[in-house]
């Protein structure tokens, strides 16, 4: 097996999954109690309950199979840091906002415009849809600040995608992906080139999932 | 406030925020000075959709 | 068939450079004849009309993009998709993996908090809005634009000189500031002079000269052509000039341009002699009324330098300036194997190095045309037909609509001249090659082409006069672009003035 390591919360024991979407680097699996597991093969795109693999597993879709942790050494905490945003860095995180006036996102940006941030719910273009990738992206940066997220703004299970609502369950719960870890940490410190690539990297993800994602977190920091 | 005078700039080199033309930015970067590439939009089109998002930013611009 | 089509996309801003270069791509297709990306103001709408392109039902504003083609009927729809995939990721832009560009100004401060100036070269209707912001954040500012209204110049400066910063600009292309060259400038090393220039290719033809005299430039200052109108009041050229003068490293002032309204011209020369440093006064085709030292008053680029030069260096600027003449003297025994007969017809770049050439040729062999003459008698009633002896300015607003900047792209230039030299009664044809930062990787090849196309038809009947204005540590590289040029069959001298000269000498 290529497995090289895992997310600390990827739990010890044996566990039965079923492989629901192949990609070109990162296999989604869904577990017996309907919670998203991945493997990936880029340190980059590990997340809560990730493996990191030197390569993919030839796994079908829709194959059962049972992974083995145990032994695999932890490479990531997708716990979110306790670390506020640096003031320096605001007038950067109010030019997110702008990514919702222009299409694609512009769909979004109206709906949030009527007032209501939990109607973006499932809304927009994207795998994950934008609407939920902004939600998400709120929820990480009022947890950074120290503050609990309303119960209200997470939307029903009905609105979205499987994959979406899993990682709208998971920022709920303070659980991120590592270019948004990596994206926290730069923005509690000073250093400008850290920050650049990290957003970099953020801007990079999807087609649009990463603009919608700092579009919601610019709401969470200035709410 | 960030005021330098005339002097004050020919004592310390420029140190440039590039708002257009790509290629100055490019010959900056190759002669070593600290440079910025300011990705310049004109005024929005979408200027009403704009001005709605951000009146939900808190404590106005900067 | 040939068919057009004009796609509008809403909303998008791309600087012209951008424009122009999806623009060469897209004629680089099998099967597109023309293509032309602009912005959708109403100039440019006239501009697409004269190409031959149908704008009348085009609904769009000056923030809409035209992408407008012409070709094989079955291409155009790929080729404007082609159009719209290199927008997304333009041509000549190097994107460096770790980038993030900010969106405003702010943001940009957040990222390089130490940032002292902003450099501007979007369009001038918006530029002078930007410059605005820029100064109101404590930003000089080194405005490139031009079609910036001389009101809002005014309103700048005034507002710049109240907080103490600079305004170089509008229409400033070349500055350099602690040796880091701005816009189009030249890799020269620094040294003990300061320049404040009105005049761009002036700037730089000065620059280089000093720095073939092993003389270095610390500082220069552009200020835009305008600032020394009486109505700007030479706000930016009397600060700039100031600040040279309090600084411990100017041991050489020199100032550069055409020249000023009486009233600018008068206060100028009071600050400087107010400064006690000794300099070199270019006002190029001026009324050079006396040296009175250690101010010294030329008229033209290459004097200006040499005399700065000897002033840097101890030595006599009388004597300098003598030898400088003396040795254009000499250019008549090197005219002499090339006599031709016929007109000259010089195509510059360099929009002062031709307004130079122009005043040298007047006083030797008479009235020159051009299309931005030394007298308004001797405008050419069609810019791209030339009259008797005739210098044309491809950096002027009619050439450069729609076009690349000629320091950017020589093609047009190249074109004009092949067809002068189809033209019977041309003697000389004379030209400047002006390199450094922001320029063509190869303007010298790119003449050179025309020049041997040119010659396999004419033969030798016409001469080929250059200047190549640059350094060995330009980009292009001095020496290798005077290469390729002579072995096209053109005659490279090493000044605009000596240039100019010998193209007189050898119809004179």
């Amino acid at each position: 097996m290529s497995f090289i390591g895992r997310s600390s919360d990827w739990q010890m024991a044996p566990l039965r999954l079923v492989v629901v979407e192949r990609h070109k680097s990162v296999i989604n699996l869904r577990s017996r109690a309907g919670r998203r597991y991945s493997v990936v093969t880029k340190g980059e795109d590990m997340g809560p309950r990730s493996i990191l693999s030197k390569r993919l597993p030839d796994w079908s879709m829709g194959e059962e199979v049972m992974v083995f942790a145990e032994a695999l050494p932890v490479c990531y905490d997708p716990e979110i840091p306790k670390t506020p945003p640096s003031r320096r860095w605001r007038p950067l995180w109010f030019e997110w906002l702008d990514f919702l006036a222009e299409p694609p996102l512009d769909v979004v940006g109206k709906e949030l415009a009527k007032g209501d941030l939990s109607s973006v719910a499932g809304l927009g273009p994207g795998l994950t849809p934008a609407g939920d990738d902004l939600l998400a992206g709120y929820m990480t940066a009022t947890k950074l600040r120290g503050e609990t997220v309303p119960a209200q703004i997470f939307p029903k299970m009905d609105t979205t995608t499987w994959l979406s609502f899993d990682i709208l369950r998971d920022a709920f719960a303070g659980l991120v992906w590592r270019r948004i870890k990596d994206l926290c940490d730069a923005l509690a410190g000073e250093g400008v080139s850290l920050l650049e690539e990290s957003l970099t990297s953020c801007l990079a993800m999807g087609h649009t999932s990463g603009r919608a994602y700092l579009a919601g977190m610019a709401l969470g920091f200035e709410a | 406030m960030r005021e330098m005078t005339v002097s004050e700039l020919l004592k310390n080199g420029p140190k440039v925020i590039n708002i257009g033309v790509e290629q100055f930015y490019e010959d900056l970067k190759s002669q070593d000075v600290p440079v910025v590439q300011l990705d310049w939009r004109p005024p929005a089109v979408n200027s009403e959709l704009l001005s709605k998002l951000h009146r939900l930013r808190g404590g106005g611009k900067s | 068939m040939l068919l057009q089509r004009i796609h509008v996309e809403k909303g998008a801003y791309y600087d012209s450079v951008t424009l122009m270069l999806v623009a060469r791509e897209l004629q680089s297709m099998e099967g597109i004849e023309e293509a032309s990306l602009n912005m959708a103001t109403e100039a440019n709408l006239k501009i697409l009309a004269a190409a031959g392109f149908g704008v009348s039902d085009i609904q769009a504003g000056q923030s809409d993009l035209l992408i407008a083609v012409r070709g094989d009927g079955s291409v155009l729809e790929a080729a404007i998709e082609k159009a719209r995939e290199l927008l997304k990721n333009p041509p000549g832009r190097k994107s460096t993996p770790g980038e993030y560009r900010p969106k405003s100004l702010d943001g940009a401060l957040s990222m390089l908090p130490e940032a002292n100036m902003a450099l501007i070269s979007i369009a001038g209707r918006y530029a002078g809005d930007e410059a605005d912001k820029c100064l109101d954040a404590g930003l000089h500012v080194m405005l490139y634009s031009d079609n910036v209204p001389i009101e809002k110049e005014i309103s700048l400066k005034n507002k710049a000189k109240e907080k103490g910063l600079l305004v170089m600009g509008p229409d400033c292309g070349t500055a350099v500031i602690r040796g880091v060259g701005l816009g189009f400038a030249n890799a020269c090393p620094t040294g003990p002079v300061g320049l404040v220039a009105a005049a761009g290719t002036g700037l730089q033809e000065v620059h280089v000269q000093l720095a073939r005299r092993g003389v270095g430039v610390l500082h220069a200052i552009g200020t835009g052509g305008r600032d020394v109108k009486e109505e700007v009041g030479g706000i930016t050229f009397s600060m700039g000039l100031e600040a040279l003068l309090c600084d411990e490293e100017i041991q050489v002032v020199v100032l550069i341009g055409k020249p000023p309204a009486p009233s600018v011209e008068e206060r100028i020369l009071r600050i400087l002699e107010g400064g006690k440093k000794p300099a070199a006064v270019g006002f190029i085709g001026g009324k050079a009324s006396g040296d009175k030292p250690p101010l010294y008053l030329c008229r033209e680029l290459e004097e200006t330098a040499a005399v700065a030069a000897a002033l840097a260096n101890g030595k006599d600027p009388s004597s300098a300036r003598e030898e400088l003449f003396k040795s254009y003297e000499r250019l008549k025994e090197k005219a002499a194997p090339m006599k031709r007969k016929g007109f000259i017809r010089g195509l510059y770049s360099g929009g002062t190095l031709c307004y130079e050439a122009q005043l040298i040729a007047t006083g030797l062999i008479g009235s020159v045309y051009s299309n931005a003459p030394l007298a308004s008698e001797m405008k050419l009633a069609d810019s791209l037909k030339s009259r008797g002896h005739t210098m044309v300015d491809y950096g002027e607003d009619e050439f450069t609509q729609g076009r690349l900047h000629p320091m950017m792209d020589s093609t047009f230039r190249a074109e004009r001249l092949l067809s002068e030299s189809q033209d019977p009664d041309v003697g000389v044809i004379l030209f400047d090659c002006v390199l450094g930062y922001g320029c063509h990787p190869n303007p010298a090849g790119q003449m050179a082409e025309a020049v041997e196309k040119a010659r396999k038809k004419a033969g030798g009947r016409i001469a080929y006069v250059a200047y190549v204005c640059g350094v060995d540590a330009d980009p292009q590289g001095a020496t290798e672009q005077r290469k390729i040029l002579e072995e096209a069959g053109v005659t490279v001298c090493d000044s605009n003035a000596e240039a100019a000269r010998l193209a007189c000498y050898i119809v004179g």
